[in-house]
């Protein structure tokens, strides 16, 4: 089965691209997941099997928090090893985009 | 596909998995639909943007999974993580299957073996006891030590046995959980 090179590239910065946006502030998922949606059309749905992981992996925390419409939101933060988490991706993924930046412009 | 519809085909995907983690995941997918809501999107909408229900219950149940068997490393939660190993179907994993039931097999005997090694160093010692049966040697002190050998041994085995088992599954879950993130990325959910 083929995979495009699209799909895995966003799978593998799915994780940090929503550290860097809890880096921003605390957020609920139903904002995490649209955001994500339009800047790299994520399914919705995944959001919460990608965040109940990251909390696993203690990344992220949560709390509950009431709301004027319906039930109380759960909001996500950045935990410490959350940030580290982010710096070192960070650093990671940029190294990798200038390795892949300098090949590209030398075979063109 | 409307909201009611989504949320029944999520629970039954996640049926057996502890009620609190059910109720839990279910609060975060209403929750998700009430803030559709208020942002003007019809039920359908926000249906379809969510994706299947049925596959989105399957990496769930794998996460809870996980954690439960993180917290508490009972045989019970292990099977959990297993049968959510396999609700993914990762190729790989049912690749892995006889060499995991090869495994389970040797780790069955050996735990056997050690309580085996109890019963009898046990039934040596209890058959010095003035009551019991026919002496089984000239020697009732040999008999003794012979006795407490048989069960520490078994009890040392078992430990060792017991911590190997222990790394075991932390090294499948790791490679697991590696696998379940490819798996997951192939799925047509970006």
């Amino acid at each position: 089965m083929p995979e495009s090179l699209q799909i895995q590239l966003k799978k593998g910065v799915l994780e940090m691209c929503v550290l860097a946006l809890l880096s921003k502030g605390d957020n609920y998922a139903y904002d995490i997941a649209s955001r994500m949606a339009e800047a790299v059309g994520m399914g919705e749905g995944t959001i919460y099997p990608l965040m109940r992981r990251m909390q696993n992996d203690g990344l992220v925390s949560t709390y509950l928090q009431e709301s004027e419409s319906g039930p109380p939101r759960k909001y996500y933060r950045l935990t410490k090893s959350g940030a580290i988490a982010l710096k070192a991706q960070v650093a990671e993924w940029l190294t990798f985009e200038a390795a892949v930046r300098k090949i590209l412009g030398e075979a063109s | 596909m409307n909201r009611a519809h989504f949320m029944a085909q999520l629970r039954d995907g996640l049926s057996g998995l502890h009620y609190t983690d059910i109720s839990d995941i279910l609060a975060d997918y209403e929750r998700h639909f009430a803030d559709g809501a208020a942002d003007g999107r019809s039920e359908d909408e926000v249906a379809a943007a969510l994706g299947d229900p049925a596959r989105l219950a399957r990496e769930l149940r794998a996460e809870v999974g996980f954690k439960r068997w993180e917290q508490h490393r009972s045989p019970g939660n292990f099977l959990g993580v297993v049968l959510a190993l396999l609700g993914l179907a990762t190729i790989d994993f049912i690749i892995m299957l006889p060499l995991l039931c090869a495994l389970a097999g040797i780790f069955f005997g050996l735990s056997v073996a050690c309580l085996g090694l109890i019963v009898g160093g046990t039934f040596l010692i209890f058959n010095l006891l003035p009551f019991g049966w026919d002496m089984a040697m000239s020697n009732p002190v040999a008999q003794l030590l012979i006795g407490l050998g048989l069960i520490s041994g078994a009890v040392g085995g078992g430990a060792l046995l017991l911590w190997i088992m222990e790394a075991i599954a932390k090294l499948l879950i790791r490679y697991a959980r590696l696998h379940f993130r490819l798996f997951d990325s192939a799925n047509a959910s970006l």
